[in-house]
């Protein structure tokens, strides 16, 4: 017993000691910290950031920075970014709609620093919201399927029925048809962001029912596995997922966020930084179509960069007409969808296989 | 060669019973320390930062607190079935069905003056839940289904029935999966203490009660007894089949306020992530405890401390977040490991 107790001692010692010298001072410099959704190797969103984080640290004037990874979106998320400013970091990035009033809140509390919250629409004084034009590569990754694929019939393994997701659909739905006017895009949801079983799942439900180009909006590489497994096509979703399916993936449809965060953190650094949200484009390159499987021929290429350099000319994606799944005219020819229809879109353009489930009217 | 014998015990004191429950916990943390070591960090100040992070300022204080509150009513739901020798795996789906009713009166509900608001909500949340786990009740009296299976399977229905009115009929203008903000009348008070609410003085008081009724009531005697022994219950004239009925309504009605507890003293919405798997922390902080209430408030403190401790290890040592996940299922697998020793005398004897 009393050596028991002589262990316990020491070991509070070793403890008191160790810990004492355990705080990192604090420095000058700008340091970040970034909530994450997922796992950050989850191989797809989070893994796009993290690269993006990775990009900002090369910064001279930003410190090592540090992120919080599978925070739940609610409450639990105002704790973890309160957590995160008392550790020392004076700009933080949120990275998931269902952090936007965490992020408001430990906002208000902390003006000093500056906070950002990705695809969001709440701003604060000290809190800005930042996303891309996803649509616009979806649209490109939709070329790529409707070309590739032999029968016209795509597969698409969504997360949640939310503007966002619901606009890439659409876009992707759009760039198909551009080039196989008979194509359809069955459309399955996950409910999750990050469930590569799940995803998988849904992939295989898809290719069994006859798809043979299989993308999505979740998360994870589990479609992209899916895809590999039954000898057909896929393109990956927000980082490069070739890895997983070296010869299924034709391209993915991939974040940089590098060029925000090294943008943003350069503004904060020369005291410009303003709390107005963005939503960039494809000229900035924050969103871009990552290399290309050996099997994509070089005029499909060369057509993309055709495509590429007219949607940067003109957005011309969501032009009327548009048909949504009903055969319903939503968009009339000489009109188009502007920046708030885009971002509260809630309806599936003709040629989307889908339903969104209602809300309470 | 060494043969392993094991000889059953006659009885096991308490003080021999803590004994082996702080050892198991002892076990955990010393594997846990290697997992942590085997990531580059120094266990003992990673320890440290958990405790720390947890209990070294009135910030963290009043956050492991309000981690706590959903731990104690699931920790008094698992514990509570536990003490008849019933095992609700279920809490987890009884906490989102008990939730899931409560939001259904903060919509289609009149809006009562504060208090009674409250009190309704306490109310329907704790019948969502007990409804939610007479499902397993009666599966097991009327066709002697194993209780752990149907209660972990039905967990999944709840959530994807709450899911199913987050996606369609109570998704938010955002089109989000999330309830509007509830109304202020469906907001437990702070009690002025970070974002500790009033759910802490309910758990609590059930705390108290619970203690009273199991151990000085004669329906307690009647659930205890059905617990230690079927046959002596039968012969004592103890109706089996109401007692576990009734055990399995109170433990429900106890996960349900874990629900109501969460989505009107936390989140202020019904989303997805209610709950960061407390009906399932809850099996682990009854089982240490022993399913003494007054034991039970003190290990889901200590589980606070330690899935909150699991950011904090992100964030000040870059560990990744499994960590916390690991460090509970090593103390579950501890704890269940060192029933054998509670049981049983473990003797090594040497043979050919």
């Amino acid at each position: 017993m009393k050596k028991l107790f002589w262990i316990f001692v020491t070991i509070a010692a070793v403890m008191l000691i160790a810990g004492c010298g355990g705080d990192a001072t604090k420095s000058e410099k700008l340091k970040a910290g970034f909530v994450y959704v997922g796992p950050v190797e989850d191989a797809g969103w989070t893994t796009a950031h993290d690269e993006g984080r990775k990009a900002m640290e090369e910064l001279k004037f930003v410190d090592e920075s540090t992120f919080v990874e599978t925070v739940p979106e609610g409450a639990e998320a105002t704790r973890v970014i309160t957590e995160l400013v008392e550790s020392g970091c004076n700009m933080i990035f949120t990275t998931s709609f269902g952090y936007m009033d965490p992020t408001i809140e430990v906002a208000g509390k902390y003006p000093d620093v500056k906070f950002h919250h990705c695809s969001g629409y709440k701003t604060a004084e000290n809190s800005t919201n930042y996303f891309g034009r996803m649509y616009q590569t979806k649209y490109m990754a939709g070329i790529v399927a409707g070309t590739m694929s032999k029968n016209g019939k795509l597969g698409y393994v969504a997360p949640f029925p939310i503007p966002e997701i619901v606009r890439h659909i659409n876009a992707f739905t759009l760039g198909a048809l551009s080039v196989n006017p008979d194509a359809t895009v069955m459309v399955i949801w996950t409910n999750s962001w990050f469930d590569p079983v799940h995803e998988k799942e849904a992939a295989n439900t898809m290719i069994a029912a006859g798809c043979d180009v299989i993308t999505q909006g979740t998360d994870s590489a589990g479609p992209q596995e899916a895809a590999e497994a039954a000898g057909i096509y896929s393109i990956g979703n927000d980082s490069d997922m070739s890895f997983m399916a070296p010869t299924a993936q034709l391209t993915s449809a991939i974040w940089n966020w590098g060029i925000y965060y090294k943008d943003i953190a350069t503004k904060i650094n020369d005291g410009t930084w303003v709390n107005d949200p963005i939503w960039w484009g494809l000229e900035t390159g924050i969103t871009s179509l990552s290399k290309f499987n050996e099997v994509v021929p070089q005029e499909l290429i060369d057509d993309l960069a055709v495509a590429k350099a007219g949607i940067i000319e003109n957005d011309f994606i969501f032009n009327g007409p548009l048909y949504d799944n009903n055969g319903k005219l939503r968009v009339e020819e000489s009109e188009a969808l502007n920046d708030g229809d885009k971002l509260s879109i809630q309806w599936f353009v003709k040629g989307v296989k889908g339903k969104i489930p209602k809300a309470k009217e | 060669m060494f043969k392993i014998k094991l000889e059953q015990k006659e009885r096991v004191s308490k003080r021999e019973e803590l004994i082996i429950t702080l050892s198991a916990i002892g076990i955990a943390f010393v594997l846990s320390g290697v997992f942590i070591a085997l990531n580059g960090v120094n266990p003992f100040v990673a320890l440290w930062k958990v405790i720390t992070s947890a209990l070294g300022s009135p910030y963290g204080i009043s956050e492991t607190l309000v981690k706590s509150i959903p731990l104690i009513f699931t920790g008094l739901a698992v514990g509570i079935a536990l003490n008849s020798k019933l095992w609700n795996i279920g809490a987890e789906g009884q906490l989102f069905f008990g939730a899931t009713f409560a939001t259904a009166f903060v919509i289609y509900g009149p809006v009562l003056p504060k208090p009674l608001e409250l009190t309704v909500l306490v109310i329907i949340g704790a019948i969502g839940g007990a409804l939610w786990a007479a499902i397993p009740a009666l599966l097991k009296i009327k066709f002697k289904m194993n209780e752990v299976i149907s209660t972990l399977l039905l967990n999944y229905v709840a959530i994807n029935i709450a899911d199913y009115f987050l996606f369609g009929p109570w998704k938010g203008k955002d089109n989000f999966p999330y309830t509007p903000e509830f109304p202020i009348e469906a907001k437990f008070n702070r009690i002025g203490f970070g974002r500790v609410h009033i759910g802490l003085f309910i758990a609590l008081v059930l705390v108290v009660l619970l203690f009273i009724m199991l151990y000085h009531t004669k329906t307690g005697y009647k659930l205890r007894l059905a617990g230690s022994s079927l046959k002596a219950a039968k012969y004592a004239g103890i109706n089996i089949k109401k007692t576990m009925f009734l055990v399995f309504l109170i433990s429900g009605a106890l996960a349900g306020l874990a629900g109501v507890s969460q989505v009107c003293g936390v989140e202020y919405k019904l989303h997805q992530q209610i709950s960061t798997g407390y009906g399932y922390t809850g099996i682990i902080v009854a089982w240490l405890a022993r399913s003494n209430p007054f034991i039970i408030v003190i290990f889901a403190v200590f589980l606070s401390i330690l899935l909150k401790g699991a950011d904090s290890l992100q964030i000040a040592m870059r560990l990744p977040a499994a960590v916390g996940i690991v460090m509970q299922a090593l103390i579950l697998f501890a704890i269940l490991g060192s029933e054998l020793f509670k049981n049983y005398n473990v003797k090594l004897i040497r043979g050919k």
